[in-house]
């Protein structure tokens, strides 16, 4: 379909031009110039004949010495004959210019004022055809065969030139051919080929009709099932005829996957939100429940039941929140606060923090820095992150196992690897453990206080960063995870590798700062 | 320039003398000038208010020698200068003084061809006699060119707007009936590069009412040959005129008396003094009966009296 305005013109109106124009218009051109040049080659052999005839003649003229007894000349029947053989007129003057000789005899005795006649008088040859008038001219002098002038002058031969002759000029002979009826029957040729131009015109219109229904069969079976498809009633385009087609097909039925997926996404996404916001709320349910239906129930039952539901309400409520971060994150609704961090003081800190959940769970947390970082980032957002590896680490563990918090940093990124000796994960478990409400282990999960959510959010920040996050992990042994992010934060990642000269230059000078400092201060990092 | 001022010159003149007499009509010539190797006579544009036909023409060749050198060369030679000009009747008498020895034939004819058209454009002008002192003037083999016409020069290679000739001829028609013959009037203009005979016969092709003859348009005059008909050929050999047409004469004729289709074609053609006989054939073929069964081609023709109807026209004379 082309727009042309508000009018479409659909491709079939291009085609059957198309395929009318390479019919129709070759066959144009071709006749066009054939007739042409028909018409030209005709006239220029006709020329070329006529100028050696009329060469032939003057000589023969030249010899009988016609001017000299014009009257009485055997020659003038040879005229008379080479004039109808042309169709044509002769006239011969004499060197003043008056005609002794006309084959159309109407003008004798009179004078020939005609350039070619004084041109010929001046000793020239010419010979043209002239298209206006569709006429054709030959002028020829004549000379005599034995009268001679001379034609050196009085002065150049007293200053010793030759003397040189030449023959006398006698008159001049003049022959016209009228081709306009040659012409006009080879332009007549023209009008046949109107009827051929119009005889190829319908040819090609059948053609090109003919072409374009069984051409364009299949497209209209592409536009109907893609209708289908629109409407919801096809899963499937398939309509490989052209490679086109096939092309198309294969493009939509990409593209309806994909839809179908996100679909399938949309709905799994809803259900499991759903299913994890009414785990609680049952447990609530039943708890409150039970105790409504037990009559006499001592104060500490109550107490414990509602301790309980308690628990359950935060479970619920932390649901919630992390439901809410992970759309708003998702849907790109968040600014990024960006200030400026000591990596190694904030870590502490959180690990700090962290420190009772250790405790409780018997496991224990070291940390371990490689050299001083500072870098720039949104400290709230990457702290949920830190927070969210190490409570996995924490949870998913045995008493008694461990936990280990690495830094490090080059001139672009500053990493933290967090390892634990803990259950591990599955490998077939692995690549999934990003995504959204997925767990290895439902019943330890939900234990542990987890929303299913905490991976995917982590992912989503650390992504938003434009950083990375990955996964190692052997299970019964433990497993790592390792975040990388830019050192500065750039929105358009694209922009992340032109770093100012003198930005990176003072980098450098930084991390050369603190090795040295660390060499002379002989501090070493336990 | 010059032209400019003799003709303001002219003007001023005229009306000083004449006071208010009301407004002087311009009138537009054409005058002649040539090229260098004087082969080729140029007109041009020349106006002027001028009544009286010696004055005028003295303007004339006053405006002809004095032409600017980026228009041309001037048509009189440079040996000769105009010192008189007269009337003898309605001839111009012009007396020159000097000497055309050594001027070229086509230098000559230039000066005299276009002396002769620019006055021969008065109608009060009949003819043009030049003297070169005292004596008229001959051709560059001695032939005196007399009293010289525009006739006397003829531009016949390819078309010259001047050329075309005009002749009155006699072009046979058929009547209502179809049955006679009617020699209707003509004048024709041609090319005067194409033979007369080939024109009246083209003319008799054409019809009665492409040649405005009176009585076409009510069918009193009626045309005797297919209108789509094609003159292959024609010459004339020793009086004997040869036709060739092609075969739409017998597959479209137009009458039901043959006679009457190939009488018209020579009757016409007899009116030429250089023919004595016509002898027709079809696409070169002679041996040809014509339909109607009443004429064999195969024979030359002459003049049928019995054929033309007599009329009013024919009786008060050709």
């Amino acid at each position: 379909m082309k727009r042309l305005g508000k009018l479409k013109i659909s491709l079939r109106l291009v085609i059957m031009i198309i395929i009318i124009l390479a019919g129709v218009a070759p066959t144009v051109f071709v006749s066009l110039a054939l007739v042409g040049s028909a018409i030209s080659k005709d006239i220029d052999s006709s020329s070329i004949e006529m100028q050696s005839q009329v060469l032939i003649m003057a000589d023969q003229l030249q010899s009988d010495d016609y001017l000299s007894h014009a009257n009485t000349s055997s020659m003038n029947a040879v005229i008379d004959q080479i004039a109808d053989i042309w169709d044509g007129r002769v006239q011969i003057t004499n060197s003043a210019g008056r005609i002794v000789k006309d084959t159309y005899n109407v003008d004798r005795g009179r004078y020939n004022i005609s350039e070619y006649v004084m041109r010929a008088l001046g000793g020239e040859t010419t010979s043209e055809y002239d298209d206006a008038s569709k006429m054709f001219a030959i002028a020829q002098p004549l000379y005599s065969p034995t009268e001679t002038v001379l034609v050196t002058s009085e002065e150049e031969i007293e200053s010793g030139a030759e003397e040189v002759y030449q023959p006398a000029l006698k008159g001049a002979i003049l022959v016209t051919v009228d081709m306009s009826r040659r012409v006009t029957s080879l332009s007549q040729l023209q009008n046949q080929s109107y009827l051929l131009w119009l005889t190829v015109l319908l040819m090609m219109l059948m053609i090109s009709v003919l072409v374009l229904i069984y051409v364009f069969k299949p497209y209209r079976r592409l536009i109907s099932q893609l209708e289908h498809a629109q409407q919801g009633n096809a899963d499937r385009i398939d309509v490989d005829t052209y490679s086109e087609t096939a092309r198309i097909s294969e493009l939509v039925n990409q593209s309806l996957q994909r839809t179908q997926a996100l679909d399938r996404s949309r709905r799994e996404f809803v259900s499991n939100v759903s299913h994890e916001l009414k785990t609680p709320i049952t447990s609530v349910r039943v708890l409150a429940d039970s105790l409504n239906s037990m009559e006499g129930a001592p104060v500490e039952m109550y107490q414990e039941f509602m301790q309980d539901i308690s628990k359950e309400l935060e479970r619920e409520s932390n649901i919630i929140d992390d439901l809410l971060s992970m759309v708003r994150l998702e849907e790109g609704n968040v600014s990024m606060n960006i200030s400026e961090v000591e990596v190694n003081t904030w870590l502490e800190g959180m690990l700090r923090r962290l420190s009772p959940i250790a405790k409780t769970s018997e496991v224990e947390i070291t940390f371990e820095s490689q050299r001083s970082v500072v870098a720039s980032f949104d400290e709230p957002k990457l702290g949920r992150v830190v927070i969210n590896l190490v409570e996995n680490a924490i949870k998913y563990n045995k008493p008694g196992g461990h936990v280990h918090v690495q830094l490090d940093a080059d001139y672009h990124y500053f990493n933290i690897r967090v390892d634990d000796d803990g259950i591990g994960i599955p490998e077939e478990a692995l690549p999934h453990i990003f995504e959204r409400f997925y767990r290895v282990d439902k019943a330890r999960s939900r234990e542990a206080g987890g929303t299913g959510l905490g991976l995917a959010i982590s992912k989503q920040i650390v992504n938003m960063h434009h950083g990375s996050i990955s996964v190692k992990s052997v299970p019964g042994e433990g497993s790592s995870f390792m975040m990388i992010i830019p050192l500065e934060y750039r929105e358009n990642p694209a922009e992340a590798g032109e770093e100012d000269l003198e930005e990176m230059l003072q980098k450098e000078d930084r991390v050369l700062e603190d090795e040295v400092l660390r060499i002379i201060d002989g501090q070493e990092d336990e | 320039m010059k032209k400019i001022i003799i003709l303001s010159a002219v003007l001023a003149l005229t009306l000083s003398l004449a006071g208010c007499r009301g407004e002087e009509e311009i009138k537009v010539y054409n005058l002649y000038y040539t090229n260098s190797q004087a082969t080729r006579l140029g007109s041009y544009t020349y106006e002027s208010t001028t009544d009286d036909r010696l004055a005028l023409v003295g303007e004339f060749f006053e405006s002809m020698a004095s032409i600017s050198e980026d228009s041309g060369v001037t048509i009189i030679p440079s040996g000769v200068r105009i010192t008189d000009l007269g009337f003898s009747g309605d001839i111009l008498v012009m007396e020159l003084e000097g000497s055309l020895e050594g001027e070229s034939a086509s230098r000559q004819l230039m000066f005299y061809s276009g002396a002769t058209r620019a006055v021969a454009q008065l109608d009060s002008i009949s003819g043009l006699q030049i003297n070169l002192n005292g004596s008229g003037v001959t051709d560059v083999n001695g032939y005196p060119m007399g009293i010289m016409r525009t006739s006397r020069f003829v531009n016949n290679a390819v078309d010259d707007p001047e050329d075309y000739r005009e002749s009155e001829v006699s072009l046979f028609f058929a009547n209502a009936a179809g049955d006679r013959l009617i020699k209707c009037p003509a004048s024709v203009a041609y090319r005067s590069s194409t033979p007369i005979e080939r024109v009246i016969v083209e003319k008799l092709i054409a019809g009665p009412a492409a040649n405005n003859i009176d009585g076409a348009a009510d069918g009193a005059v009626t045309p005797t040959l297919p209108q789509g008909l094609t003159l292959l050929g024609i010459n004339i050999k020793d009086g004997v005129c040869y036709v060739n047409l092609d075969d739409r004469l017998i597959k479209e004729a137009t009458t039901a008396h043959d006679d009457v289709a190939v009488y018209s074609i020579v009757n016409t053609l007899m009116q030429l003094d250089t023919i004595t006989s016509v002898q027709i054939t079809i696409n070169g073929v002679s041996e040809i009966t014509m339909p109607m069964g009443q004429i064999n081609l195969n024979q030359p023709f002459v003049f049928n009296e019995m054929l033309v109807e007599m009329s009013a026209q024919d009786s008060s004379g050709q």
